[in-house]
């Protein structure tokens, strides 16, 4: 099957299968990080990967750190003080056809009451659209946010999304997708805003079976967030298993049990769920997506999913990378 | 050690050891603030919050030859071409060619150098800052699961006698392994070192890219099998079971 046809399989930020691979400068800002110092560790990872023939990688949300932070000014100009750094890092993910995408912090909330915070969520989208086309990456890099918060009153909250979203400058928007949510926010909530907005879904998994009120099937989930995305980009979606271990939480030196809660990514993927989903979805002729598997054992849970999609079917593993 | 370096937060932080071999680089960092790494040549790790710097044998005599005495914190990294890096020098032949500049922060002088105590040649080392500030000795950075570990245990495990810290005439060598005809001289690195020169005699040298270990190490052993059934065999394997290449 050709490249670029292939299901890629990826994973966000740490990487936990090489010692000492760190995914962005996180040093304090009295000890002066700076961004050039993430791309370093970026230009690392990008050879990690190539050794593992990873195509498909969500970079740190905090790669230029406290590029937008109102109170230290001395960080903004990261982006243009490393314009030949970006663009050399960008060349190196080209060059091993590597897709790459951005999911910025919670903070990030466009369906927010409060403007202020709406205002500094469009700052932070346009910085990180800002990173992305200094890198000169094409439009399959997207940055992934989230609805926001319903503040009890979800259609008010997502109206309010639509209209700050259509605010945003088109170099910002076309960079954007939406993720379905675990709690509030259902896909069909996030299928109207795309109706409004024009911004594609990235369907998650985890969140459709946890808050799924219209009972909307898996597959006919997905074709409905696939053709969201316009004809020339690939869409991409979010896969996870929900944990189901006991955890032994430690607090204030108190032990305490907690039960498994099905929101929790587990460390590794169900991998007969994943293997089904996907043999349904090329069954059902849908166009090629990308997906990232948010799983605990990041990089290692990729690697062990491939293992056992070539174990368990050999036919689907030649559609996978 | 300093009361900065007992948070644990601190400690983990990672280091670059750079190996430099002239007076002139070490005063440039010292003085200047910065290092430089060639592109071409940089190691498959660069990012690091510190970089601190292995001073080779050319320090001759100075107490501070063959050890690590200093590191700093890394400030920043600039991608220039060699030309901007040292405008004294329009004309060398790598004028063009793009160079890591490292800036760095003050040199900050070891409490404990970390003395090189074998031959082993040395190269950029990846480790971390509660390593370089507890090693008593350079082998004592390295990391796990590196290549050369990789390999050297595989080669153990199937049941060769690999020699570390050989010296091939002028060209030292990571792993040697004894064969009929002599040595198979096995020299971890990345294709991207250029330095050329004929083995001495009884010695057949084998480049094996760091990468190709990371991404491939049973097609690394059965390039070394190859090489040492076309040497005659390898006289120091133990007994047991055949070689699975």
């Amino acid at each position: 099957m050709p490249n670029q046809t292939r299901i890629r399989l990826g994973f966000p930020v740490k990487v936990l299968g090489a010692s000492g691979l760190r995914s962005h400068d996180s040093r304090r800002w009295q000890n002066s990080p700076h961004l050039s110092v993430s791309l370093a560790y970026l230009r690392d990872i990008f050879l990690y990967l190539e050794s593992r023939d990873i195509r498909f990688y969500r970079m740190a949300g905090q790669l230029a750190p406290y590029l937008t932070h109102p109170d230290l000014p001395a960080f903004h100009n990261q982006l243009d003080e490393c314009s030949t750094e970006l663009a050399a890092i960008g060349d190196l993910a080209r060059q091993q056809r590597m897709r790459l995408t951005l999911h910025p912090g919670f903070f990030v909330q466009l369906g927010h009451p409060d403007p202020a915070l709406v205002a500094r969520s469009g700052q932070e989208l346009a910085a990180a659209a800002t990173l992305l086309d200094g890198m000169g990456l094409d439009l399959s890099s997207v940055i992934v946010i989230h609805v926001g918060g319903g503040h009890a009153d979800v259609p008010a909250a997502r109206d309010r999304f639509a209209r700050a979203a259509n605010l945003l400058p088109e170099s910002v928007r076309r960079r954007v997708a939406l993720e379905n949510g675990d709690q509030q926010f259902s896909l069909q909530d996030v299928l109207w805003a795309h109706r409004q907005t024009g911004i594609p879904v990235v369907l998650d998994t985890l969140h459709h079976r946890c808050h799924n009120p219209d009972e909307i099937p898996m597959l006919d989930g997905l074709k409905l967030a696939l053709a969201t995305w316009p004809a020339d980009r690939r869409p991409k979606i979010h896969c996870s298993s929900p944990r189901t271990a006991v955890r032994t939480l430690h607090r204030n030196g108190e032990a305490r049990i907690q039960m498994p809660l099905p929101r929790q990514h587990s460390d590794f993927l169900h991998p007969f769920e994943v293997i089904d989903l996907l043999q349904a979805a090329i069954s059902a002729g849908l166009r090629p997506f990308d997906v990232m598997l948010e799983a605990k054992a990041k990089d290692v849970a990729l690697l062990r999913l491939r293992e056992q999609i070539r174990n368990y079917a050999p036919k689907l593993s030649r559609c996978v990378q | 050690m300093s009361q900065e370096y007992t948070d644990p937060y601190n400690l983990r932080r990672t280091v670059l050891v750079a190996v430099v071999n002239n007076q002139a680089d070490l005063c440039r960092a010292a003085s200047e603030g910065w290092y430089r790494i060639p592109q071409r040549r940089a190691p498959r790790r660069t990012g690091a919050d510190y970089l601190a710097f292995y001073q080779t044998g050319a320090f001759g005599s100075e107490s501070e030859a063959r050890a690590i005495s200093y590191y700093a914190a890394i400030r920043r990294y600039r991608l220039l071409p060699r030309a901007a890096l040292l405008p004294d020098e329009p004309d060398h032949p790598r004028a063009e060619e793009y160079y890591f500049r490292i800036d760095i922060g003050p040199l900050l002088r070891l409490a404990q150098p970390i003395p090189a105590t074998s031959f082993r040649r040395l190269t950029f080392i990846h480790t971390t800052l509660e390593r370089l500030l507890t090693a008593q000795n350079v082998t004592e950075l390295k990391l796990e699961r590196e290549p050369f570990h990789a390999l050297w245990n595989a080669l153990r495990a199937n049941r060769l006698k690999p020699l570390s810290n050989r010296l091939a005439g002028d060209w030292p060598v990571d792993i040697a392994l004894r064969v009929r005809s002599g040595y198979l001289g096995i020299r971890l690195e990345d294709t991207n070192d250029v330095r050329e020169a004929a083995p001495p005699d009884r010695w057949t040298i084998l480049r094996i890219p760091d990468s190709h270990i990371v991404s491939d190490l049973q097609g690394c052993l059965r390039e070394i099998g190859r090489a040492l059934i076309d040497l005659g065999g390898a006289l120091d394997s133990k007994p047991g079971p055949e070689w699975k290449l």
